[in-house]
């Protein structure tokens, strides 16, 4: 009788324990041949790039995967709630302002790849002076339409043409203050001045512009008709034309500075449990044959690595600080956006 | 107080929220946004309205239904709909030829979490039926009265006060969700609320400035509370109470409908999924291989959430649950963004120093523990105010085994069940826990129909869904059979 009542007593216990047998995945990270890699680039690509990796050296690569609904911050946060004691080996991000925001806050580790200064083009695509963050793979924001609803006489070729309010069936974009979206606006801004921005922004707001969350919903949006044209990513519509989307990626402003290039940045996380491995990682993901692997993917459409193959439309870039600058001073413009 | 004037207290209390004026985590200053308020309201209202239909329908149909083994299958059927997530089900709608040209995004994400409500009234009308309202005396009443009248006089009355006690948290968890609307451009208070978290770097201040938003709710809810204990108090003291609905329903078309929309939903759902397989090249097998392991480590880690999320919430209700101070608390838990309560464990997790899976996955059950813990301790609370009081077992010479093998688990089973659903399916549905929490090298379900949703894989998803869908029925299931036969 005083075993069932014992029993009785301690079946939530066992049962904890046992979710707890079954969660358990492994040995303590920093006793194992691992790196761990915290990445907002998308899981199917990422994925296949980690298991090249793994056959290549034997390191096992643990990565934990943000996802677009999360508006790519969630692990952002992360990275500073866990700066006293640090989880993660490696930080790839999808877009460079993150990044920057993290670099600024002391959240990764000084790495100096080999002959880095002839992996890149432009000093503009790493962190020339501190080695904190490296560019990778490149893709634009582009213009989306759906073809078999626009005659190619209409196709917006700027984006003041976008906004002026002559496309019947609306614009729609990805929320302002998150993802791609934060870094194109938070240059716009740094190109523009605050009075242009602001010009823009009216317009964007007078044209009664749509908001949705995420750069593939917009692609998915245009393609079925609901809006006229879209501001989204070059993987977002590849990844629609893989599909069978009707959709179409257009080039703007190619008599002016032409499309916005956003890049992924990779970054040794400071502490880190594997500084040795995240180091071959980094070394992995930074070799022009890693980045063709992603462009055959169709996860990127610009490399941005010696070799570099310019994509197909003009495009431009800004310096991490002017990046950041545009970000600090125009994010409360970014929100009222929306309102 | 009337039962349904505390239904429309919800109501009243999000009104005192727009014109109490609050902010959140504005760093240019506290502000309140109304125009994302009202569209949220709008959004809630609407979606909270499937929940009063299903409730009556679903509580006439069980009584009037004498087939009961089919009332189980529809029973099974509504659970069921609760294990699909939002954006699964908001795919669905898309499919649909013309949807977009035809219905706003309003209706569409009010018809999405509609469902969801749809969902939660069954399951709710099952756990009053499995405790408080008698079928033995409902059977007495049928023999000289008419169905209807028993429904409108006894039935009714009863159920008016626990459903508007549970369209409270329905109408916030509807008025705060913003996973669909955003997708469909619906510019909603959780958006706002998401944007302002995004842009502020200092997660102290975020927690800050959202301090007088949580005042206000906590002072409506303390408004709600004292008014709803003191009605209950009535109740208890007054069982011969009646409502104010006079004439018999329209048994028919309610019994219909409930029966009928569950089960074209479902069918259709599993349908439009089948079509996608067959129409694919894809092998089922290989699928469920590439993501075996992700469906395991979801149904492992969701079930010891929703276990510990039930123990916790037992325990706390045995030690200090009764006083007032506890339940304020679960209320503002209910009300905090899962974000910041991820990183607030986090900040806590970071002074430990522990550092190893194991700690990790403690960890992320802890935060499973504490976003779920204002549910499993609201429906404990319900469950002790409708079941009869076991003190009579102080007297008898029972073992507790014996009480629990013999007494409690056919009483019980199916609440405790359902109750173990309600939760598993919200860390489910959880995003910001397990992307804030979760180990590195582990991934949850809910994060992968998210990247395959962004890459296109419809394929996939629709095998992912399916398995929700079938580890639903079989939780339902139990749930239905588990339920005492006077239930259903």
């Amino acid at each position: 009788m005083a075993v069932h009542a014992t029993l009785y007593r301690f079946l939530p216990i066992l049962f904890i324990l046992v979710s707890f047998l079954g969660c358990s995945q492994g040995k303590d990270s920093d006793s194992a041949n691992e790196v761990v890699v915290y990445t907002s680039v998308d899981q199917v690509y990422s994925s296949k790039i980690f298991k090249m990796f793994e056959e290549k050296t034997g390191i096992k690569v643990k990565p934990l995967y943000d996802a677009e609904a999360s508006k790519a911050v969630g692990l952002k946060k992360r990275l500073i709630a866990e700066m006293r004691h640090p989880r993660a080996d490696l930080f790839w991000n999808s877009e460079p302002l993150q990044a920057l925001i993290l670099a600024e806050k002391g959240v990764f580790s000084p790495y100096r790849p080999p002959n880095i200064e002839k992996l890149y083009h432009s000093k503009d695509l790493y962190d020339a002076d501190n080695h904190l963050w490296f560019g990778i793979g490149g893709r634009m924001r582009v213009i989306v339409v759906n073809p078999q609803i626009m005659h190619p006489s209409r196709y917006p070729k700027s984006l003041d043409e976008l906004w002026s309010g002559s496309l019947n069936g609306g614009v729609v974009l990805s929320y302002p203050f998150a993802g791609t979206a934060l870094s194109h606006f938070s240059a716009l801004y740094s190109r523009l001045g605050k009075k242009r921005f602001l010009q823009l922004a009216e317009k964007i707001k007078r044209d009664d512009t749509a908001f949705v969350a995420g750069n593939s919903v917009v692609m998915e949006s245009v393609a079925s008709g609901e809006y006229s044209a879209g501001l989204t990513d070059t993987d977002d519509v590849l990844s629609g034309l893989r599909r069978k989307k009707d959709v179409k990626a257009l080039c703007y402003d190619q008599d002016g500075h032409g499309n916005f290039l956003l890049y992924g940045t990779v970054s040794m996380v400071k502490g880190g449990p594997n500084p040795q491995n995240a180091e071959k990682l980094i070394d992995f993901l930074l070799s022009p044959g890693t980045e063709q692997a992603l462009a055959e993917m169709g996860a990127i459409d610009t490399t941005l690595l010696s070799g570099n193959r310019r994509g197909a439309c003009k495009y431009w870039t800004l310096p991490a600080k002017k990046l950041l600058e545009g970000y600090r001073e125009g994010k409360d413009i970014f929100k009222e956006m929306i309102e | 107080m009337s039962g349904a004037s505390i239904l429309l207290l919800p109501i009243f209390g999000l009104l005192l929220i727009i014109s109490g004026g609050s902010g959140l985590l504005s760093e240019g200053g506290l502000h309140f946004e109304i125009p994302f308020a009202l569209n949220s309201l709008k959004l809630a209202l609407l979606s909270t309205i499937p929940f009063a239909i299903a409730g009556i329908a679903a509580s006439w149909a069980v009584l009037s239904d004498g087939r009961a083994w089919l009332v189980r299958l529809f029973i099974a059927a509504s659970i069921t709909l609760f294990f699909i997530h939002p954006v699964v089900l908001l795919g669905f709608f898309k499919m649909v030829d013309g949807w977009t040209d035809y219905f706003s995004a309003l209706t569409t994400s009010s018809l999405v979490y509609g469902i969801r409500s749809w969902a939660v009234a069954s399951i709710f009308s099952l756990t009053l039926f499995s405790g408080r309202i008698s079928g033995f005396a409902l059977y007495a009443a049928r023999s000289v009265v008419s169905p209807g009248r028993v429904f409108v006089h006894i039935v009714l009355p009863q159920l008016l006060k626990p459903f508007a006690i549970i369209s409270l948290p329905l109408l916030m968890l509807n008025f705060f969700s913003q996973d669909v609307p955003s997708i469909l451009g619906y510019r909603t208070y959780g958006e706002y609320i998401l944007s302002n978290i995004i842009l502020s770097d200092d997660i102290s201040s975020a927690l800050a400035s959202m301090m007088p938003t949580l005042a206000v709710l906590a002072l409506f809810l303390s408004v709600f509370w004292a008014v709803l204990k003191n009605s209950l108090h009535n109740d208890f003291h007054n069982p011969d109470e009646t409502s104010g609905f006079q004439k018999p329903l329209a048994g028919g078309v309610l019994q219909f409908v409930w029966t009928a929309v569950p089960l074209i939903l479902l069918s259709s759902i599993l349908f439009v999924l089948l079509k996608e397989l067959i129409a694919s090249d894809v092998s089922l097998v290989q699928v469920l291989a590439e993501n075996g392991g992700t469906l395991f480590y979801t149904t492992v880690i969701t079930s010891a959430a929703a276990a510990v999320g039930m123990v916790a919430a037992r325990v706390l209700y045995e030690t200090t649950g009764r006083s007032e101070i506890t339940v304020y608390t679960m209320l503002l838990y209910f009300f905090l963004p899962n974000s910041l309560l991820a990183l607030m464990i986090l900040e806590v997790y970071q002074y430990t120093g522990f550092n190893s899976q194991w700690s990790d996955t403690a960890v992320l059950l802890a935060g499973y523990m504490y976003a779920l813990l204002p549910a499993a301790y609201f429906m404990l609370w319900l469950e002790k105010r409708y079941f009869a009081k076991d003190d009579f077992f102080r007297y008898v010479r029972i073992t507790p085994w014996r009480r629990f093998l013999h007494v409690e688990l056919p009483e019980k089973g199916a609440v405790w069940t359902l109750q173990f659903l309600i939760l598993a399916v919200l860390a489910l549905y959880e995003l910001d826990i397990p992307l804030l929490l979760a180990p590195a090298g582990t991934e949850v379900l809910v994060v992968r129909i998210y990247n395959l949703l962004h890459y296109g894989d419809t394929v996939s998803i629709a095998i992912l869904s399916m398995a929700e869908i079938i580890a639903g029925l079989a939780v339902a299931a139990a749930a239905v059979l588990l339920a005492p036969r006077r239930a259903v």
